[in-house]
């Protein structure tokens, strides 16, 4: 896993969002999908965070 | 992290040609006003990032690092304006160069190569903190809350964060508006049923009872169970299309006419009225300001080319751009969209019921515009089915928003048009009742063709919603959780800066705000902060407190929140003139502070104020030497630094080369800069100039005039003191400085500015080394050979005392007790 993340701060803002995702009934792959989409991409596109959220297009 | 040794500017904003030395530790440039100063500030944030903000921060339309970094000579050759900075690695204590010119900003050279360097610098290039000015300072203080939020967002480097937030408030806000949509679209299609079945309730056991009824008239078989395959035809003979087309269902019929009689006497009301005309005031109201109007139709422009900026050239013009510049400025301009957007936004919610009808009432013209031709005698409804078209057309004006004009004309055009429908919604009326009804098993076999045809609607409807409900809520946890999470984030930080900044800047004004607290919290409106003053309350910084204590403010808010972001790694800052509202005593604190909580920081700062350079240096945050001093700045060379220069060696070179014209232009820039500080040393009259900046006719004469005057007090006072031998050595000093003034003033035509940009070119090496010689020769008197210091008039109290240099090897002793 990469972190694109300029500083600790940022990085730990978005780490605390990916573990509170766990207590919450969003699906593990939905999460997975973000960790993924949001850690690697220094500017994470609306696209990619619909594919991230909803596994397809948006007319999926 | 890096410490900066030193740095070589070629040819960039107004330097010429200048190099020095930092040897990693805190420096001071000192100088007036436009000599230069912010050259060095704009030389280091450039090789270090690739950017000037000063070239690129809001409100610079037109400037660009590209086309105005070069200085104004070179504009046309920007590959000669180069910036070379040598640094130390802290952590490994490696040692490298960057060099970085201004036509290829993006490619600079690093040696060695290595990749903790590497990875060093591309992290500073990211760093658009490392400089602060006394612009951005204050804006951390006195600004508004949205913009000290996107200010402090920008120093901590959130916008990542920031722009996360708002994408996934834009997904979930999508999701949701659909959701809304498919709501009402599945209301609609109940609503057809039950006009269809003419049931008074949507009910499995209403819908059976109504649909049995038909199908027992049939002859066909009872349904028993509705469920969400079951067909309301089942049994029935399969219907040709046509003739399902010319189904009429008398009473579906008058029950859909009846609806949009409902719909239409809705939002026709008069509370509907007078929003309309509410709406359309405050549009008109918004479109005064013709920039924020003009800023609204530029905002879908502006976030489309955030999303497909990737180039570094117009794709139309093919005009090459700074990309980062580029994606700064225009989310510098959506930023500044917000308040107007934030208006737009909340006409567009009052209007939210209104075109929700009014969406309802296109769905009942378009239910029953079909009817006119399914019945004898058949009934124009093509009023109906415009009228569907046109309120249509005007909903996408409405939501668009596109221009003044085009959404008042648009809330009108509703009334209008609404008052039009009432004829032909009537008449419609009457056409029905007037329709003969069909036999009974026709009539209920196009009553259960239509009830299965809207069932199907209301099913399709259905699993739409339950899909998109389920996305809604799905994209609505992720942005809920990652708004809690960002927000508690942001919380924690400006609560731990917050005792932080209030520590520091009780310790700057230790003497009469030792009680100060502040409170830096988030609001709606983005980031307020809030300070005692004088345990009287909390108030805006700029509600009681001075000029030079926000100034105090801004750099405590500034250190506190770099010491959050970096923590050690904290080990670079540039303060380009801040603090010039603070008083003397202030900065002493200031400089304490700094030399108590950031030693391991490497200050460079800017100043025009001698008084503060000499607070750093009894503080001890700069060494002694660890200076330069500009006095002048000049289009042609840039700013010029003096001390520590040999002066005479650079004229012989250049004498050597024959360039008889530098080594006249720069004999008299040093003699106007030597002259200038030997007035000051030794208290000369000089006419007074509000910008210090005199020539060498003001400075020469009087400084010599009034080193003779202190060289007759000196003899004086050994004569008093009966030192003969001293006050031989004096009179041969006076008659030597004579003899050496006089051979100096009959060579000084050489230097006059009008030969010196005239007629040089028809000078000759021979020619000019007598000028050196006799000058050179004149300013030997007023400097120490030993520690090459010049001469400085001491006092006691406001009495005369000696005539020395710093080492002691000169004194001329003028108290006579």
């Amino acid at each position: 896993m990469t972190n694109s993340f300029k500083n600790n701060i940022a990085a730990q803002v978005v780490n605390n969002f990916l573990l509170k995702l766990t207590n919450t009934d969003i699906d593990p792959e939905v999460r997975a999908r973000l960790e993924q989409a949001i850690l690697e991409e220094e500017k994470v596109s609306e696209v990619a965070l619909r594919v991230a959220i909803f596994d397809g297009s948006k007319d999926d | 992290m890096i410490k900066i040794e030193k740095i070589h500017i070629q040819k960039f904003r107004g330097i010429i040609d200048l190099e020095v030395t930092f040897q990693g530790q805190n420096f001071t440039i000192c100088g007036p006003n436009g000599t230069g100063k912010s050259g060095i500030v704009d030389a280091i944030e450039f090789v270090l990032s690739g950017d000037i903000s000063r070239l690129s921060g809001a409100g610079r339309g037109g400037v660009s690092v590209k086309t105005h970094a070069p200085h104004v000579d070179y504009r046309d050759n920007p590959e000669v304006a180069i910036v070379s900075l040598q640094g130390t690695i802290v952590s490994t204590s490696e040692a490298f160069e960057i060099t970085r010119n201004v036509a290829n900003i993006n490619a600079p050279n690093i040696t060695p190569a290595s990749a903790t360097i590497i990875q060093t610098i591309e992290q500073l290039s990211v760093r658009k903190n490392i400089s602060l000015s006394r612009r951005e300072l204050i804006q951390y203080v006195i600004s508004t809350p949205t913009s000290r939020a996107a200010q402090v967002n920008a120093l901590l480097q959130l916008e990542q964060l920031s722009n996360l937030r708002k994408t996934f408030q834009k997904i979930a806000n999508a999701e949701e508006s659909l959701r809304t949509t498919l709501v009402g679209q599945r209301k609609t299609a109940a609503d057809n049923l039950i006009n269809a079945l003419n049931i008074p309730n949507f009910s499995a056991d209403s819908v059976l009872k109504a649909v049995n009824g038909r199908r027992k008239i049939l002859g066909l078989p009872e349904i028993e169970k509705l469920d969400a395959n079951t067909s309301l035809i089942d049994g029935l003979a399969t219907v040709s299309p046509k003739e399902a087309q010319k189904s009429f269902n008398k009473k579906a019929v008058e029950n859909d006419a009846q609806a949009l009689r409902q719909w239409i006497e809705k939002v026709g009301s008069k509370e509907t009225q007078e929003l309309l005309e509410s709406s359309s005031g405050a549009v008109s109201k918004l479109s005064k300001n013709k920039m924020a109007w003009k800023g609204i139709s530029r905002q879908s422009l502006l976030n489309e080319a955030l999303k497909h900026l990737d180039e570094t050239e117009c794709p139309v013009c093919e005009t090459t751009w700074d990309l980062a510049d580029l994606i700064a400025l225009i989310q510098r301009n959506l930023k500044a969209l917000d308040v107007v957007v934030s208006e737009k936004t909340d006409i567009l919610g009052n209007l939210a019921p209104v075109l929700s009808g009014l969406k309802s009432t296109i769905g009942a013209l378009r239910t029953i515009a079909p009817y006119g031709e399914k019945a004898e005698p058949k009934h124009d409804t093509e009023t109906l089915k415009k009228a569907a078209d046109t309120l249509e057309g005007y909903i996408k004006i409405i939501e668009e928003f596109k221009s003044e004009e085009s959404v008042v004309s648009a809330l009108g055009g509703l009334t209008i048009c609404l008052t039009a429908l009432e004829n032909p919604t009537m008449e419609f009326q009457a056409w029905v009742k007037g329709v003969e009804e069909v036999p009974d098993p026709l009539q209920a076999r196009d009553f259960l063709t239509l009830a299965n045809e809207r069932l199907e609607a209301w099913r399709t409807k259905s699993r739409e919603l339950i899909k998109c409900a389920a996305r809604a809520a799905t994209s609505k946890t992720v942005f809920d959780t990652y708004s809690q999470t960002y927000e508690d984030g942001l919380n924690k930080i400006y609560l731990d800066v917050q005792d932080e900044f209030a520590a520091f800047y009780k310790s700057v004004n230790a003497e009469d705000e030792s009680g100060f607290t502040a409170i830096l919290e988030a609001s709606k409106s983005g980031l307020d902060l809030n300070v005692d003053f004088y345990g009287k309350g909390k108030f805006p910084p700029s509600a009681y407190h001075s000029e030079g204590h926000q100034d105090g403010m801004g750099l405590c808010l500034y250190l506190a929140l770099m010491r959050h972001l970096y923590a050690d790694e904290f080990q670079i800052c540039v303060l380009d003139d801040v603090l010039m509202s603070v008083d003397s005593s202030h900065r002493r604190d200031v400089c304490e502070l700094i030399k108590a909580e950031f030693p391991n920081t490497q200050f460079i700062f800017t100043t025009h104020d001698e008084v503060w350079l000499k607070n750093m240096q009894s503080t001890g945050i700069i060494a002694p030497k660890n200076f330069i001093r500009f006095r002048r700045w000049d289009v042609n060379t840039g700013p010029q630094e003096w001390e520590g220069r040999d002066i005479w060696t650079e004229i012989d070179e250049k004498l050597s080369n024959n360039e008889i014209s530098p080594s006249a232009h720069l004999l008299r820039r040093y003699l106007e800069y030597l002259f200038g500080e030997i007035c000051g040393n030794l208290e000369a009259s000089v006419i007074y100039r509000g910008d210090n900046q005199h020539t060498l006719g003001e400075l020469l004469p009087q400084g010599c005039s009034r080193f003779k005057k202190t060289l007759k007090e000196a003899k004086g006072a050994s004569t008093h003191w009966k030192d003969a031998e001293r006050t031989s050595e004096i009179t041969a000093q006076e008659q030597k400085f004579s003899d050496v003034l006089a051979t100096a003033n009959v060579e000084q035509w050489a230097i006059n500015p009008a030969v010196h940009y005239n007629a040089w070119e028809n000078m000759q090496k021979a020619d000019f080394e007598p000028v050196v010689a006799a000058l050179r020769a004149l300013c030997e008197f007023f400097s120490c050979p030993k520690c090459s210091s010049h001469l400085v008039l001491s006092k006691i109290g406001h009495k005369k005392d000696a005539l020395k240099c710093p080492c002691g090897t000169i004194s001329f002793n003028l108290n006579k007790g």
